[in-house]
């Protein structure tokens, strides 16, 4: 008879396949990173640009740019790309970060060549005009007005600026009059400027055909290397804005929570522990957070927290939603969590536990083509090199100490520097 | 491809194994056969809470994160109107700890009162986040009861009103687990690089000595034939108009099914679809506007809804949408257009499968479905589907009489209206 009060046997896993890509250069210098593995017929490629949101001299502009590069080009008019993109079933996806803008298509092998002349002209060609810009800034105006009604887009919002302050290009906030405000040589200048030769990568995953890089060549490596793109540092310093912020929302049910502050970002030495700490903090389901404010009190449906690394700062954010009642009990409670993270050692059970569970998950983030493309991407940014990152995550994960991640939490997370957002209904 | 094998323990429970020698970890489903639609109409919104209570602890596992966070793996799951589904992923090597919990949950719950008054404020916690405290968060509250009038779809996975889960008891709580929660009523699917022979001896160790149970009949009352306009009038406070019609449409395993899904593809699928092009861009009348189908196994809707553009009148985003409607009813889409939208779903499939967690739960689902083998020929069953079919459809279904519609007006908007 089996006995189900002992657990089976658990192996240690420290066996990770981290691939290197294969790296070659266009005839106009274009890096591309190629990871070809696995044996589902299906090919990404993701185009990398230093385009981001830091870059913009205005707020959208970034956003806008990347947005309307399938809307219209030199060769097609919208619907024909967007008519071309979904008769080969090609996926496409547009991002715009606070760093770099993404162009990502995803295709079956046997319809990529088809659908690289309609990717060519979009990245290369795209024609910006004020008629289709307006259609889409009328709908999307709309669409941030309703997001405005939302405690969390609000929280996520204003919180931002809270942190970066609303001079630096990381912590603008926008406006519904900025949708109004965009024009069509704002984005044409944006894009000749920043969509540039210099300023591209290309990561290519899946299952490769043996001509891929011929093609890429053929569409990609033609255009000339023209005026560098600016590699603008930040110079002003992030000034946070006021410790305490309060956002009325009177008729809110419930109250979104921020706090936070300014950290270190990836390439920073404290960083693999700082994300082992922020973990068993508030960031996995069994985090401390979640396990106090969810599962104990019921206060909430979630709570995490987060360090989102930038190339030029980083963010330690805590978000939840909690009924509006308990909001303050749920705040007291996540102060009293950072207190014992900064004054108490973290236990030997918890410690070990998280080190087995965070190592199933740096394993599992290389399962497949795509995962090991988006995991050398995350890095490529801040020019370091991507399996070393990894297998010294992994060992620090293995091997920080819990002596270690009290100095970390002294050092980083003092619970009294935290900056602090409720967005809802104020209880007297 | 996906090649699978299955088979049938004796106490009921079906297992699939589908071997996948490219991945270091293992996907494990389990799938129970019981949804919102299963719930008594005074006590809606257990098959979700349940799912809260899973993770409670059961019989002789204290908890059920903490040892699989141990072993590496990674959890979550998810209800619907049809099914509850509970899915992991675990490095193969930890794959017994998998087993052990699954099959104790299966066994019996701790039933721990604690447990219960936590997870029943959660709840309530998710109804308000989700549906009170978002800008058109109680659209689905409210349409729902409004298309169906006998059909257990009326009401949402979260419940008919939150009452029900507020006064949710321990004993109501056993009582439906002892009813859906066993070995007759599940499907459980292992995706990874671990053979049939493998899977077979773990079930005989964990889930073989589970009880049989006793199989859940279901009779459910089905939706008669809608013979008229339903009209319903809401106002809110958002920032802008909403509209929305729904119209009953056929089951999921219906031979219209595939013709139906390539319908809404052809209207809404994509930026090259008609909706987008015509009434978003063209027309700018609307600044979001949908069409879809909510896939159900049962009798589903297919579903316009649209936000307005500021200063379009209901009536006018109403005869807009009624106008693509005629058009398809009239005139058979090009061979062109038919190509896309079946490209567009092969390629769907394809990318969906890249996932082993999907192709565990698409085998778990095509097995509930009462054909494995859908997880290979749907694409197939999509090919075949010719332009008639689709106009067929959309003159069987897209009819005034079989429409539930629904006018959600801005507070403060309607009084210039008649």
């Amino acid at each position: 008879m089996t006995d189900r009060k002992q657990p089976p046997a658990l192996k240690i896993i420290d066996k990770i396949d981290i691939p290197e890509p294969e790296i070659a250069v266009l005839d106009n210098h274009i890096p591309v990173y190629l990871f070809n593995l696995g044996d589902i017929g299906i090919t990404r490629l993701d185009f990398i640009f230093g385009a981001g949101s830091c870059y913009q001299p205005h707020p959208l502009v970034a956003s806008y740019t990347n947005n309307m590069l399938t809307e219209g080009t030199l060769s097609y008019s919208s619907f024909e790309i967007a008519q071309k993109l979904d008769h080969y079933g090609a996926w496409l996806h547009k991002n715009v970060s606070k760093d770099s803008a993404l162009v990502s298509l995803s295709v079956l092998n046997k319809h990529l060549k088809y659908v690289l002349p309609v990717l060519n002209e979009i990245i290369n060609h795209p024609k910006f005009s004020d008629n289709e810009l307006k259609i889409h800034t009328q709908k999307d105006k709309q669409g941030f007005i309703d997001d405005c009604r939302k405690v969390n887009e609000l929280a996520r919002m204003n919180f931002n600026q809270q942190l970066f302050g609303s001079g630096h290009p990381y912590g603008t906030l926008i406006k519904a009059e900025d949708y109004d405000k965009l024009e069509a040589k704002q984005l044409s200048t944006f894009h000749s400027e920043r969509y540039t030769v210099d300023n591209c990568k290309i990561i290519v995953s899946g299952k490769l055909n043996k001509d891929i890089l011929s093609l890429l060549n053929y569409f990609f490596g033609y255009s000339k290397k023209g005026k560098p793109a600016k590699k603008t540092k930040i110079s002003s310093p992030a000034i946070s804005g006021e410790q305490k912020q309060f956002i009325e929302m009177p008729s809110s049910v419930q109250s979104a929570i921020r706090m936070g502050k300014i950290t270190v970002n990836k390439s920073h030495d404290d960083y693999k522990k700082l994300f082992v700490l922020n973990t068993v903090f508030g960031g996995y389901f069994g985090s401390r957070l979640m396990k106090n404010i969810r599962e104990d009190k019921g206060y909430t449906y979630g709570i995490y927290s987060t360090i989102l690394s930038f190339q030029q700062s980083a963010a330690f954010i805590i978000s939840s939603e909690v009924g509006a009642e308990v909001c303050s009990k749920a705040v007291d409670e996540i102060y009293k969590e950072l207190k014992i993270l900064n004054s108490e050692l973290i236990g030997t059970q918890e410690l070990e536990l998280l080190r087995k569970y965070l190592t199933g998950t740096v394993i599992r983030s290389f399962d497949g083509p795509f995962q090991i493309g988006e995991r050398f991407l995350s890095l490529l940014e801040y020019g370091m090199d991507y399996k070393k990152y990894y297998l010294e995550l992994l060992k620090t994960i293995n091997t920080v100490t819990t002596e270690e991640l009290l100095h970390i939490s002294k050092k980083y997370l003092g619970a009294e520097t935290m900056l602090e957002l409720i967005v809802g209904k104020a209880i007297s | 491809m996906i090649k699978y094998s299955s088979f049938v323990l004796e106490n009921g429970l079906r297992v699939i194994v589908h071997q996948d020698k490219t991945t270091p970890m293992v996907a494990v489903n389990v799938l129970y056969d019981v949804g919102a639609k299963d719930e008594h109409p005074g006590k809606t919104g257990f098959a979700h809470l349940f799912e809260h209570l899973m993770f409670g602890g059961s019989v002789n596992i204290p908890s059920y994160d903490n040892p699989l966070q141990k072993a590496g793996g990674e959890n979550n799951a998810f209800t619907n109107n049809d099914f509850t589904n509970y899915y992991l992923s675990i490095p193969l090597q930890n794959i017994e700890t998998a087993f052990w919990l699954e099959s104790d949950r299966m066994l019996d719950l701790a039933f721990s009162t604690k447990s219960l008054d936590v997870q029943r404020n959660v709840v309530i916690e998710e109804f308000r986040q989700r549906y009170l405290n978002q800008p058109y968060g109680d659209f689905w509250l409210l349409m729902r009861p409004h298309a169906y009038k006998k059909h257990p779809y009326q009401w949402s996975t979260i419940g008919k009103d939150i009452s029900h889960i507020e006064n949710a008891t321990m004993q109501d709580v056993k009582a439906f687990y002892e009813k859906f929660y066993h070995p007759h009523n599940a499907i459980l699917s292992v995706v990874g690089n671990i053979t049939e022979k493998e899977v077979r001896e773990l079930c005989c160790k964990w889930f073989a000595p589970i009880k049989k149970g006793i199989k859940y009949q279901r009779t459910i009352p089905q939706e008669p034939v809608q013979t008229k306009k339903r009209m319903l009038h809401v106002e809110r406070d958002v920032p802008f108009d909403m509209i929305c019609m729904a119209y009953h449409m056929c089951a999921r395993v219906d031979k219209d099914f595939y013709a139906t899904d390539l319908l809404s593809d052809v209207l809404s699928g994509g930026n090259s679809s008609r909706l987008y092009n015509r009434l978003v861009k063209e027309k700018q009348l609307f600044s979001e506007l949908d069409a879809y189908i909510t896939g159900d196994i049962d009798k589903g809707l297919f579903v316009f809804s649209g936000k307005l553009m500021q200063g379009v009148d209901m009536e006018q985003a109403e005869a807009a949408i009624k106008t693509e409607i005629d058009i398809i009813r009239q005139k058979k889409i090009s061979e062109r257009e038919l190509k896309k939208v079946t490209n567009y779903v092969e390629s769907s499939v394809e990318f969906s499968n890249i996932s082993i967690l999907n192709r565990a739960v698409k085998l778990a689902v095509s097995e509930l479905l009462g054909d494995i083998e859908l997880v290979n020929t749907e694409a197939q069953k999509y090919r075949r589907v010719t332009s008639e079919e689709i106009q067929n459809v959309a003159n069987k279904i897209l009819i005034e009489d079989n429409c539930s519609m629904m006018y959600y007006n801005a507070a403060g908007t309607q009084k210039n209206k008649k």
